[in-house]
């Protein structure tokens, strides 16, 4: 537990003044601009195209990045805010922030040089879509079993090998690609590499179909001779391990925000639809049986929201927060299932019709219990945590 | 037959719901109080109305019933009194026990149990060991004898019994250092036998769970239950339909909970009209009564399988896991539904809702149940894929 502060201690939920603003910008976004592509982005599985340069524009591509490379120089807090937001109106959209903010600026702000920095920060705050390239077909949960390889060739790295599932890939124009430099090494050979795009030998595949989060892109990648500037090693070799557990500790609360925003956003859809729906001549709300269903779906959303806010605040004050961000990510991916189930079932047979936007959540909500760390692994990882202590 | 059919059966049942809830329900204030079942006092009663013989062969003197039969019994006793049902289901329970013994211990000891002047409990429990094959109960063989060390904990009816079915291990110093997981029968008042009690338990109040010492205890050869070595068959042989008669209880215990929420939820009015009229309690009944439907199928299906001869090892636990977490779940809501009158010491829902917490723990942890499960639906893979050790 953080040494607690009588001066400072605020409650989670009250916001700055520079974090409201911040958060109303965000929702405003997502209410005008991105809500009237959900439904064709979620049926087309692609996002819209036009509204990737409008993140950047908002500042919401590269949170943390400091007014020196031409960022906002904002919080870690922020960028959940953002990701909670974008994700009551749709989480595929939010999939590009988290990435981009919770795994790979914060990975280069964190183990990047200097020259890395200059090199890479101001593209990612202004243009330039990061990507996080880890799992692979048979290193998944066991992710340091990886099998691309890294080969010093001069003053190059040669990567080979098959990528999997990487979230982004399509749009993205910079990866963080995790290699072994030497299998004998076991996990101590996992190296981190920043890749560009055009990197030759770098081929994306095609984008997975998924159950949810669909117009997110979730792509097969070949790495064939790819080869990179050892200058572009993160961290150092052999650390590729580090890099990648503390950057998913870290974007596990991203995910939290994530199922916190989805949740939100089908509960406000079921509240406005229990208050219209008529049914034995009055709305559905003013049962109790319904009021009942909204005010628990309320109560979890208030918990995990809570959940979320107290990690994401820890990791911007400096405490440590690996156990508060594996709860994190458990609780609201376990609560937004149960929530949006809920919510679908406020709607009854229209809820299960593409007519209403509940069903999307109720798919969306599913990936909160798969990735950066199924509910399994969060659970190994808290009770390890527990044990230790 | 005792019972040539269903009708002469009903009859029997109805007598005991009689005896039960006119003569014992008016003593359960008085024994939660006392936190003592009066035992003796007691004795007869349960004699007269056919509590002890339930399980026991009509060829020993008992009634035979089956175990879906007896399951109706058991289940008014939980219904009851959560520390009756205890100590006459381990009294009855033992009865399988016992039929695993020698012809001649069944011919000895089952007409006894069956008129209840031979109380038998079993000693599996130990404070230093879970559940069986890690027993640190030895004895060693000594001439016409084995001479018993260790301890067992948490024994119920050790306050009450004349004989104690105890699980340890039997070596013979003559043949070598194998030791056999087995099964001795002790006798109240043997030398260097000694019953400790131990505190009072939150709920199932006036039974007696009490600690067994054994020092240097010379059992007779004679009263290895069966052979030696026969112990792991024994103790899967009673655990596994004794298991069910835990769920049983789960299920009385819950539909007790139910009948009284329900009376309840119709009487008491609050903004005018009875909450039974309010969905949000409405939800909590219906919920309650979902869990009791499918415990009670749960429970039936394995019974009908067992009393057809099936072995019933992972429906058992199924029981067992699913009637401990739903009686868990029934009598939360019980409780909810009674308010503030049913935190009271005086509300019969207080008491089952500490009745419900020893289902979670006699006779297997929900741990070891999931255990125990998973285990029976990978032993399927192994024997397919044969890849029979990797996951247990």
């Amino acid at each position: 537990m953080p040494a607690t502060d009588t001066q400072t201690a605020a409650p989670l939920t009250m916001l700055k003044e520079e974090e409201n603003l911040f958060r109303t910008a965000v929702r405003d976004f997502a209410e005008e601009a991105i809500a009237p592509f959900v439904a064709s982005m979620d049926e087309n599985g692609r996002l819209e195209p036009a509204l990737l340069p409008k993140l950047f524009d908002l500042g919401l591509m590269g949170i943390e990045i400091p007014e020196a490379y031409g960022g906002p120089g904002g919080s870690f807090f922020m960028a959940c805010l953002a990701i909670e937001e974008l994700s009551r109106v749709d989480a595929a959209v939010a999939v590009v922030v988290d990435v981009h903010n919770t795994l790979v600026t914060n990975a280069i702000l964190r183990w990047g040089t200097p020259d890395q920095h200059a090199a890479f920060l101001p593209m990612l705050a202004k243009h330039a879509i990061a990507s996080y390239s880890l799992s692979e077909a048979d290193a998944g949960s066991d992710a340091f079993s990886l099998q691309a390889r890294a080969t010093r060739q001069g003053d190059q790295y040669l990567l080979n090998g098959r990528k999997l599932w990487t979230s982004n890939a399509r749009e993205a124009d910079l990866f963080i690609i995790f290699a072994n430099v030497d299998p004998a090494l076991g996990h101590k050979g996992i190296t981190a590499f920043l890749v560009e795009r055009d990197t030759p030998g770098l081929q994306v595949g095609k984008s997975e179909r998924k159950l949810g989060i669909r117009a997110s892109s979730t792509c097969e990648s070949l790495l064939e001779n790819c080869a990179v500037p050892a200058a572009n090693v993160l961290g150092k070799v052999g650390e590729g391990y580090k890099v990648a557990i503390e950057t998913l500790n870290e974007g596990r609360i991203g995910i939290g925000a994530q199922m916190v925003g989805v949740a939100a956003g089908a509960l406000q859809a079921a509240m406005g639809y229990a208050k219209t729906r008529q049914q034995f001549g009055k709305p559905i709300s003013s049962f109790q049986a319904m009021q009942f269903q909204l005010a628990e779906m309320a109560t979890e959303i208030e918990a995990a929201r809570l959940m979320v806010y107290n990690a994401a605040r820890l990791k911007d004050a400096g405490e440590p927060f690996l156990t508060e961000a594996a709860m994190a990510k458990y609780f609201t991916a376990e609560m937004a299932e149960r929530v949006t189930s809920k919510a679908l079932e406020v709607f009854g047979g229209v809820g299960y019709t593409k007519e209403a936007p509940v069903e999307k959540f109720f798919r969306d909500a599913k990936i909160g219990k798969i990735y950066e760390g199924t509910s399994f692994i969060q659970l190994q990882t808290i009770a390890k945590q527990l044990l230790t202590d | 037959m005792v019972f040539p059919d269903e009708t002469t059966f009903q009859a029997y049942l109805q007598d005991v719901k009689t005896f039960l809830w006119q003569e014992i329900d008016p003593l359960v204030p008085q024994i939660e109080r006392d936190e003592l079942i009066p035992f003796e006092q007691l004795r007869p009663k349960f004699r007269d109305h056919h509590l002890f013989d339930c399980l026991v062969p009509e060829t020993h003197g008992g009634l035979g019933l089956s175990t879906v039969q007896y399951a109706a019994v058991l289940k008014e006793l939980a219904k009851i009194h959560g520390g009756i049902r205890a100590m006459l289901h381990v009294h009855n329970s033992s009865v399988h026990l016992i039929e695993t013994g020698r012809p001649e211990q069944q011919a000895r000891d089952l007409p006894a149990m069956a008129t209840g002047d031979l109380l038998v409990c079993f000693g599996l429990t130990e404070p230093d060991s879970g559940s069986g094959l890690d027993s640190n109960c030895t004895a060693v063989r000594k001439g016409d004898a084995y001479i018993l060390n260790g301890r067992k904990h948490l024994i119920t009816n050790a306050r009450e019994a004349d004989l104690f079915a105890i699980f340890c291990f039997t070596s013979n110093p003559v043949q070598g250092p194998e030791r056999q997981f087995s099964v001795l029968l002790v006798e109240r008042g043997m030398p260097g036998f000694t019953i400790t009690p131990m505190a009072h338990t939150m709920g199932c109040s006036g039974a007696s769970h009490d600690l067994l010492t054994f020092e240097d205890v010379a059992v007779p050869v004679d009263n290895v239950l069966g052979q030696e070595g026969m112990g792991p068959e024994q103790l899967l042989a009673f655990l596994e339909v004794s298991r069910v008669f835990i769920a049983v209880a789960a299920l009385g215990t819950a539909e007790r909970s139910l009948e009284l929420s329900l009376d309840w939820a119709k009487q008491r009015v609050t903004f005018g009209k009875p909450i039974a009229s309010r969905q949000a309690v409405q939800g909590y009944l219906a919920d309650m009564a979902t869990d009791i439907y499918a415990l009670r199928h749960m429970i039936l299906d394995a019974l009908r399988k067992y009393d057809a001869g099936r072995r019933i090892a992972a429906e058992s636990s199924m029981c067992k896991l699913f009637g401990l977490e739903a009686v868990g779940r029934v009598t939360d809501k019980a409780l909810l539904v009674h308010g503030g009158l049913g935190y009271l010491k005086s509300s019969r829902i207080e008491m089952l809702y500490r009745d419900a917490r020893l289902n979670w723990l006699e006779e297997g942890t929900p741990t070891i149940h999931k255990l125990i499960i998973a285990r029976a639906l990978l032993q399927e893979e192994f024997e397919t894929f044969g890849r029979n050790g990797e996951w247990v």
